[in-house]
């Protein structure tokens, strides 16, 4: 069983357009949306619910009014400003509990945050888990790492080959979480001006946990010259680049059909995409 | 592609000149004028668009009887420019108004991937660092009672029986350990997490944040940005893209929030995200879309049917896709495009100069 | 001699679970009587420093010695600096691992076997 790791150094490269691809070319996957915080690929895949659990990080203060003495005591010490006129704004608050140890009336108590939930659903591609992080719900990598116990376990247990995993953009911690252990990174950039930057410092943190990393440009014709400053990265650094696919408004007509761009028509695009594919699970497998 | 800017927005222009109540223009406002299409998200009946909108829809709004300046007194504005999902243009826009502008104060807040300077190529007449706490353990007066470890929310502290140990990333400032350590061992210190450069492009006061590589917490940074805020002229924010906390903190606090988001599944999917956030936050905001015409008109139906001002559609085109990967802003390929932007700042500053109309969004907001 | 062992179901049977910070369960196995306790680990629903909780855990549990797979630099520093020595690389069903222990197979690390955030893979 192995697991790939779609993730970009910045969003909106085209990430989750190429896993739902990818989710529809493989043989036996399970699918992992890891990209908690503006989730999307459940918008190709169409997933059907099948389970749906609560997911608590980290904790809110909450001051119990009838205890409070109005001291302002919870306020001043608050380094977050998250506590005014006797109320936690819960935008703000970072749940560290000082208030509750210093509230004279004990009056403050520390509540498990509800940050948001994830799912288990079926798809025609297969079993699909992902999530959704609520607002202002610190976005630490567990819910990311909670998707991926749960992929990897639905995987073992109905003997799937493959955990596919659209990850999150960045390189923060829920990007790291994303990636820990996998067999192989997908790197996907763009040839803007700071295209080649975000994939450097995409790679390096793939590099820094060793895990082997291929690149493909998306849109590449949109700027020539900047993805052959990528490509020449590539291969100075001796890192496969696996496919340039050209900009094509067809892939967002498949996205509006509900469709990836392999099952809906998009010329070039669809085959090199089937290309990079091949490449992949040859890689992988 | 034409650019016609509609009939009522050169009035609305006019009108920003005098401080007077004009009635009669709210009557007018859904009208379809002239050579334009025009769409008022914003009025007592929600009107259906005549065509799918390829051109600058602008709002003319009423306002009667007071005219409301907010807080910020005389006519600057913070307006922040967010966006559910990365990739949809959000610096783009941010750096199209800025410049159209002229004069005004850029926060790049997206810490951990400014980019902005790519576009406005400020020169850089500043540097200041930016640290948080960090507890300073003095171990020649610990006495090993954990405490510190116990109230650490964060895990941040272990202590045993001979040492205690600090590990200053998970560190997140909240003070608890210098508060709880009965032998006030514990020292409020000080960790550099990044730097905020500033300097000028043209008349635009540029202010960036960078946060360290290997640093996790945005926000600190952020906060110490937004302290250099003045209320002497225009403040724009281009905040980091998605809803997490380091996007709340660029936009908590703003006049407007523009977000801009494309015409895709995937764009309403996540501008929908955004929306939430900011209607939490209770600021008024506006829908900017960007490559329209790529997609469908469901951002649009959104819009009409939730009542927010769809502010302005910028079409999609390979001449400022082209320019925007060789760092050239959009306003710079097609300086056409100042007029359109100085528009939508128009078109903002109604918004929220008019009390009654801030008071429709706040109900479109619960 | 007390062991601690990452364990991914709470008896002997059970495969060594790889990562330390996010294991399911410790095992503090005496290693003359084989007596056991299973313990579910506190770190596992951590929001961050799962390593150093789950390390402060096991100082506090009185270990001697911690068996797992992969320690991050972390949890390394926490267990050294309350004094247990480190095995990381095994595998396999725990009461095999502590046999080997018994037969002196291992040797203690010298500095952590993977990168902070490891226990993220799952």
């Amino acid at each position: 069983m192995k697991q790939l790791t779609v993730i970009s150094g910045k969003g909106g490269t085209g990430k989750t357009t190429l896993t739902a691809a990818f989710a529809h070319l493989a043989d036996n996957p399970v699918i992992a949306d890891c990209d908690v915080d503006a989730a999307d690929l459940h918008l190709i895949l169409s997933p059907q619910l099948v389970k749906q659990e609560p997911f608590y990080g980290g904790q809110l203060a909450w001051v119990d009014k009838e205890q409070c003495s109005k001291c302002c005591l919870c306020e001043e010490t608050c380094r977050f400003g998250a506590i005014h006129g006797f109320e936690v704004d819960n935008t703000s608050c970072e749940g560290c509990g000082v208030c509750a140890y210093i509230c004279p009336e004990k009056a403050i108590s520390m509540k498990e945050r509800l940050s948001g939930y994830w799912f288990i659903s079926d798809t025609k591609e297969g079993p699909m888990v992902h999530a959704h992080l609520g607002i202002a719900a610190e976005n630490s990598g567990k819910l990311v790492s909670v998707v991926r116990q749960q992929a990897k376990d639905i995987a073992e247990k109905e003997k799937k080959n493959l955990v596919l995993i659209d990850g999150p953009p960045g390189i923060g911690c829920p990007v790291i979480a994303s990636i820990g252990g996998v067999d192989m990174v997908l790197a996907v950039t763009e040839p803007t001006l700071s295209g080649l930057h975000d994939l450097k410092r995409i790679l390096e943190v793939a590099d820094h946990f060793n895990i082997r990393a291929v690149v493909c440009i998306n849109k590449f014709d949109i700027n020539q010259d900047n993805s052959r400053m990528i490509e020449n990265y590539c291969e100075e650094k001796g890192i496969e680049l696996i496919g340039k696919i050209p900009y094509d408004p067809s892939v967002t007509r498949a996205m509006i059909n509900v469709l990836s761009v392999v099952e809906y028509p998009c010329g070039e695009v669809t085959s090199q995409v089937i290309r990079m594919w091949r490449k992949i699970e040859e890689l992988l497998f | 592609m034409e650019w016609d800017l509609p009939d009522q927005v050169k009035e609305a222009d006019r009108d920003q000149e005098k401080d007077e109540a004009t009635a009669g223009e709210w009557a007018e406002a859904g009208q379809p004028r002239g050579r334009g299409e025009n769409a008022s998200a914003l009025p007592a009946e929600p009107q259906r668009l005549t065509r799918p909108a390829s051109r600058v829809i602008s709002l003319s709004v009423p306002s009667a009887g007071q005219v409301w300046r907010g807080s910020r007194g005389a006519r600057s504005m913070v307006i922040s420019i967010a966006s559910g999902k990365g990739g949809t243009g959000k610096t783009s826009v941010a750096v199209s108004l800025a410049l159209s502008l002229g004069t005004c104060q850029f926060f790049d807040c997206d810490v951990e991937e400014p980019n902005a300077s790519l576009f406005l190529r400020p020169s850089i007449t500043g540097k200041t660092s930016v640290s948080v706490l960090e507890p300073w353990i003095d171990e020649s007066k610990c006495s090993h009672c954990g405490e510190c470890s116990g109230i650490c929310a964060y895990h941040a502290i272990a202590a045993f029986e001979k040492n205690v140990l600090l590990f200053p990333p998970l560190c997140h400032g909240c003070g608890g350990c210098i508060l709880v350590c009965p032998e006030k061992a514990i020292a409020e210190g000080k960790r550099n997490i990044g730097v905020i450069e500033e300097g000028t492009s043209n008349s635009i006061a540029f202010i960036q944040g960078i946060l360290n590589i290997g640093e996790h917490m945005a926000t600190p940074v952020i906060k110490d940005m937004k302290r250099l805020i003045r209320k002497d002229m225009h403040v724009i924010i281009d905040s980091p893209p998605g809803t997490s906390c380091p996007v709340i903190e660029s936009i908590k606090g703003s006049d407007f929030v523009l977000l801009v988001t494309e015409p895709t599944p995937f764009g309403l999917n996540d501008l929908k995200l955004a929306v939430d956030v900011v209607r939490e936050l209770k600021i008024p905001f506006g829908v900017v879309i960007n490559c329209d015409g790529i997609g469908d008109d469901r951002v649009k139906e959104y819009c009409q049917k939730g009542n927010i001002p769809l502010l302005l559609s910028i079409p999609w085109s390979r001449e400022i896709a082209e320019a925007y990967s060789r760092g050239i802003p959009a306003v710079e390929a097609r300086p056409d495009l100042k007029e359109i932007f100085r528009s939508l700042f128009q078109g903002i500053t109604r918004i929220t100069e008019s009390k009654r109309d801030y008071d429709v969004q706040l109900g479109a907001c619960r | 001699m007390k062991l601690c062992i990452s364990s991914t179901k709470n008896d002997l049977e059970a495969s060594v679970d790889p990562r330390f910070g996010r294991c399911q369960y410790f095992l503090f196995v005496d290693t003359g009587t084989m007596n056991f306790e299973a313990v579910g680990n506190p770190a596992f629903t951590a929001v961050g420093g799962a390593g150093i909780q789950a390390a402060q855990a096991v100082v506090n549990k009185g270990a001697d010695a911690v068996i797992t797979g992969n320690v991050g630099p972390n949890a390394f520093q926490a267990l050294q600096a309350g004094g247990v020595k480190i095995i990381t690389g095994a595998q396999g069903p725990v009461k095999d691992v502590v046999e080997r222990f018994n037969k002196g197979e291992y040797e203690y690390a010298a500095s952590p076997s993977v990168e902070t955030h490891y226990g993220a893979r799952r």
